[in-house]
């Protein structure tokens, strides 16, 4: 019985070394690693810098409305629709400079652009790996022993 | 090294790494790891000044200088807690370094809606944008002798500034800058300023008032003046009752008295030669209208001549005249419906010859009558 159980250990021995190395490989560094510090950084990196384009679009849209001549618009009444649209494009300006600021403080981390950007793959891109997990089970393992 | 293969994740000590996932579980980490970025604070230090704190970063730690700015993050929204009048030291002492204050920055106490008062240092260079927006309650705002760069919007919803120190240095005044303010009625005009703009943007405003001293401008009884006191530069839009204006004028601005809606009466002296036809064509509570020149003022250009036409917002405005010029004023009124243009010679010089060649249509009842001409008396 004993021998049994020795025999068994010294053939299962290499098997699980040979497992464990796979298992290694897969985790080598040519695979798509991503350094999670590195990965909040440009995710909210781009949420801002999308923010900001936003911002920027919008701001040029209300700016090409200002000093629009209100037809039969008493002067009172286009003075109003002035100050209101003036209003509207410093609020938006005012929201811009809160992204800038966002921006600043979010670099100021220390964190370089060029450590995060080649790290990251699009969100769409993560997937599971093309190839299925073939680690071999203990129990399969035994079989092919007995066979 | 901990494997949690069939969990996702797999922790080294040195850092977290995203192996792989799949994808609806990709998304919710992706979501989470956003939740959780943290960002730098934006200020380095505090000090608390009479019940208030206020927040400051340094901006070049070799030559000692920092600006004041916002508490912790620009996402936390963390609105100033300042109460009452805030004297911005010039120095600040911090880790056994002092530091001068040369600047505000963007947004530093933007949305303090308990800021009374606000005293700016002479160390400051530059007023960030929206320094102060929705600063609600702020009534009065000590600028500093030299004048500061300001940047946009630096009081922007600041609706209850009603006084403004500007620096004996001030050079020019954008008053723009205080437009969403309706409790600003009187501002003062420091002896070095040589370009106002943006008066007219001020609603309230009742009273201005320069520097005896200044080289460009001069006021009379509120209202702005060339320093010459040959031109009416600008009436307060808010000024009531009557507007005298002073004798030796020559010129009366384009658009210096006409939104003034609150005046009821106007008198030109007899010096006045140059005044705009519509110049009183929104003076909506106008009653009466005196002036003192012998001879009828050229106001319009009409079917290619200069004459003499006054536009009023309502029919029941009277124009007084002296007595010995009543006749020759009765025969140079014109008040035919028709396009009137501005004497483009006596156009203001910041308006292009194009602006000022446009025509302005008036029917009947918006011209004053000849009958409308009363005679007083003279010396």
């Amino acid at each position: 019985m004993k021998r049994h159980i020795i025999l068994s250990i010294l053939c299962l021995a290499p098997l699980l070394t040979l497992s464990a190395q796979e298992e290694a490989d897969k985790l080598s560094p040519a695979e798509p690693v991503i350094p999670l510090d590195s990965l909040r950084y440009t995710i909210k990196m781009r949420e801002l810098n999308n923010r900001r384009e936003a911002l920027q679009q919008r701001i040029n849209q209300e700016d090409s409305r200002r000093g629009t001549i209100i037809p039969d618009a008493t002067p009172a009444q286009q003075e109003a629709a002035v100050m209101e649209q003036d209003s509207i494009c410093l609020a938006l300006r005012s929201e811009l400079v809160e992204v800038n600021l966002a921006i600043d403080e979010l670099t100021s981390q220390g964190i370089s652009t060029n450590t995060a950007t080649p790290a990251l793959p699009d969100a769409s891109t993560i997937s599971l790996p093309t190839q299925p997990n073939t680690r071999p089970n203990l129990r399969d393992m035994i079989d092919s022993v007995r066979k | 090294m901990t494997h949690l293969i069939n969990n996702i994740i797999y922790i080294s000590p040195e850092s977290y790494i995203l192996y792989y996932m799949p994808m609806k579980r990709s998304f919710l980490f992706l979501a989470l790891v956003a939740s959780f970025v943290a960002t730098s604070r934006a200020h380095d230090f505090s000090v608390t000044l009479g019940g208030s704190t206020i927040y400051f970063k340094i901006t070049d730690s070799k030559a000692h200088t920092a600006c004041l700015t916002y508490r912790g993050n620009i996402a936390d929204h963390n609105p100033p807690t300042c109460t009452g009048t805030v004297r911005i030291p010039s120095t600040v002492r911090h880790d056994g370094a002092v530091y001068t204050i040369n600047a505000i920055g963007p947004k530093a106490l933007a949305g303090a809606d308990r800021l009374e008062g606000i005293i700016i240092p002479e160390s400051v260079k530059q007023i960030g944008d929206f320094a102060f927006e929705g600063c609600t309650s702020l009534r009065s705002v000590a600028m500093p002798a030299a004048q500061p760069l300001m940047g946009q919007g630096t009081f922007f919803r600041c609706t209850s500034i009603a006084d403004i120190n500007f620096g004996t240095n001030w050079t020019s005044i954008d008053f723009t800058a205080f437009r969403w303010s309706d409790s600003l009625v009187s501002v003062s005009i420091p002896a070095k300023v040589e370009r106002i703009q943006g008066l007219k943007t001020l609603r309230r405003l009742r009273h201005i008032n320069v520097h005896s001293s200044n080289k460009q401008y001069a006021s009379h009884s509120g209202c702005l003046y060339s320093t010459t006191r040959h031109t009416l530069l600008c009436v307060p839009r808010a000024y009531t009752d009557t507007l005298c204006v002073e004798e030796g004028t020559t010129a009366i601005m384009w658009g210096s008295i006409i939104d003034c809606t609150d005046i009821t009466a106007v008198i030109l002296p007899a010096s006045v030669r140059q005044l705009s036809f519509r110049e009183f064509s929104r003076m909506t509570r106008l009653q009466s209208l005196t002036i003192m020149c012998e001879s009828p003022l050229l106001t319009t250009n009409y079917e290619g001549r200069n004459t003499t036409a006054l536009a009023v917002a309502n029919n029941g405005v009277m124009l007084f005249v002296p007595k010995a010029s009543v006749k020759a004023w009765r025969k140079a009124l014109i008040s035919i419906e028709g396009d009137y243009y501005d004497i483009v010679d006596q156009r203001p010089q910041s308006l292009s010859l194009q602006d000022a060649a446009k025509p302005h249509h008036f029917g009947k009842p918006q011209l004053l009558q000849s009958n409308h001409i009363k005679a007083i008396k003279t010396k």
